[in-house]
């Protein structure tokens, strides 16, 4: 009990809240409303930035449980038919995480553009479901917008991740992860 | 030797920690792919759910979303100095034709009301407004819902129609105790009864999500104009009557295309109507969307 609160602990319990809450932050602002007119059409997808970066970086920091849960809420809380984007999540974090040792030893570059491909890959997957399902195949473009303002927003992102990649501990002290 | 033993364990651990990762993903793959399934073979089945998340899910989306909003909010102020003048002196012209109307309102308001006592004519009854902020909007290419920040203990009830400023935007389609979504009617699921004014020809406002809404079940040579205004026509008793929608932009191959008052990409706040209706019209529970 008293190891349990000692500052050592202490300290990596709050390193990985910090964690989370970024993750749940950046989720969030994929929910919100921005106030500005064809946002729709070319807003980042944060969910993907945070799926893709996590997968390859710490993959025990969004278990298959957590990125289901999250597609699950994004699911309910935007109106789409449920369990379309806990599907495209998990499929994503899956392909990744088998392809994380290649993309370990990879120059930052190459993983930028692993991203974009993945981001274009979720998002070409997305628009060819609601396409099936309202019967008209229109649209495509916003799938190019959202990918580019992705892709430009990755790197910013993984420089804020990578500052919070820093203070995790290593993967050894699965315990607490 | 300890150390060929440490380094199989390791690889074995690792190997065991892929598998169940692996295991994971399956399951919960296979249960997004139920849930899938549910939602298509029965829509409504989770809707409860989807207003007790959105529910949970309120306050901090107000949270977030409201820096998005003062930074819209801030963005329209600058850019918009420069147009005040203008729109000032359209304003003050604009308001000197309105006090004309306002008087001529007056005087026909005064003629309705002593020719509906003399009619015996039973008058709706008057409509109520709850004004909503959005917190969440998930307009892309595909559904075109948004949240608001109000829901039954606001009066917010489904199927209540939903205004902007300038003219209807959709209808409620599901309200939790404080938060509620809007289906607008940009929406391909999205069907308004509608009525053509002046030639008081009946139809149906479908939306076409990324194309603007078309009249539909009209007659064929219905001549109806450009720039004519749609507005509900009331029928079926869940909307009322009157409430504007729009304006017939085009007419395509004897399809008329409707540009709504309300500009749909820019909606801050709603008004939704609580209107009393009649309960001759109403029996039971009506399906949703």
């Amino acid at each position: 009990m008293n190891d349990f609160f000692s500052s050592e602990n202490l300290s990596l319990l709050l390193r990985l809240f910090v964690a989370q809450a970024l993750i749940f932050f950046l989720f969030i602002i994929d929910l919100v409303d921005y106030s500005i007119p064809i946002s729709y059409m070319a807003r980042p997808f944060f969910t993907v930035i945070i799926i893709y970066y996590w997968a390859i970086y710490r993959p025990n920091l969004l278990s298959p449980a957590y990125i289901f849960a999250l597609g699950l809420i994004y699911d309910l809380i935007l109106g789409y038919p449920v369990g379309i984007h806990a599907i495209l999540f998990i499929t994503a974090q899956w392909i990744i995480s088998d392809q994380r040792l290649y993309f370990l030893g990879q120059s930052f570059l190459v993983t930028c553009l692993g991203f974009s491909l993945t981001g274009f890959l979720v998002l070409c997957a997305e628009w060819l479901f609601f396409s099936a399902m309202a019967g008209s195949f229109d649209g495509f473009e916003n799938v190019f917008y959202k990918t580019i303002v992705s892709s430009f927003l990755f790197p910013l992102m993984t420089l804020l991740f990578n500052v919070i990649y820093r203070t995790l501990p290593p993967v050894s002290q699965k315990h607490l992860l | 030797m300890k150390s060929t033993i440490k380094q199989r364990s390791a690889s074995y651990s690792a190997s065991l920690s892929i598998l169940g990762g692996r295991i994971g993903s399956s399951i919960f793959l296979l249960i997004s792919g139920f849930l899938l399934l549910v939602t298509f073979i029965s829509p409504n089945i989770l809707s409860g759910a989807r207003v007790n998340v959105s529910e949970v899910f309120a306050p901090a989306l107000s949270f977030v979303s409201r820096p998005f909003q003062n930074m819209a909010d801030a963005v329209s102020g600058i850019s918009g100095k420069a147009a005040l003048k203008a729109e000032n002196a359209k304003l003050q012209s604009e308001n000197q034709r309105l006090r004309e109307w306002y008087q001529t309102a007056l005087m026909l308001q005064a003629e309705n009301q002593s020719l509906q006592k003399l009619l015996n004519l039973k008058v709706p009854s008057e409509q109520k407004y709850v004004t909503a902020r959005v917190i969440s909007d998930s307009s892309n290419s595909f559904v075109k819902t948004l949240l608001v920040n109000s829901g039954y203990d606001d009066g917010v009830r489904k199927n209540q129609a939903a205004l902007s400023g300038d003219g209807m935007i959709g209808r409620i389609i599901e309200s939790g105790n404080n938060a509620s979504r809007i289906l607008l009617l940009t929406d391909i699921n999205s069907r308004i009864p509608v009525i053509v004014e002046g030639t008081n020809q009946k139809a149906v406002l479908a939306g076409m999500n990324n194309n603007p809404p078309e009249l539909r079940h009209l007659p064929k040579d219905s001549g109806i104009n450009i720039g004519t205004r749609i507005i509900t026509s009331g029928d079926g008793g869940v909307f009322p009557y009157g409430l504007p929608i729009g304006t017939v932009s085009k007419s395509e191959g004897g399809n008329y295309l409707i540009k709504p008052f309300a500009n749909m990409d820019r909606i801050t706040f709603v008004r939704v109507v609580d209107a009393s209706l009649n309960p001759n019209l109403i029996k039971g529970e009506l399906s949703s969307f």
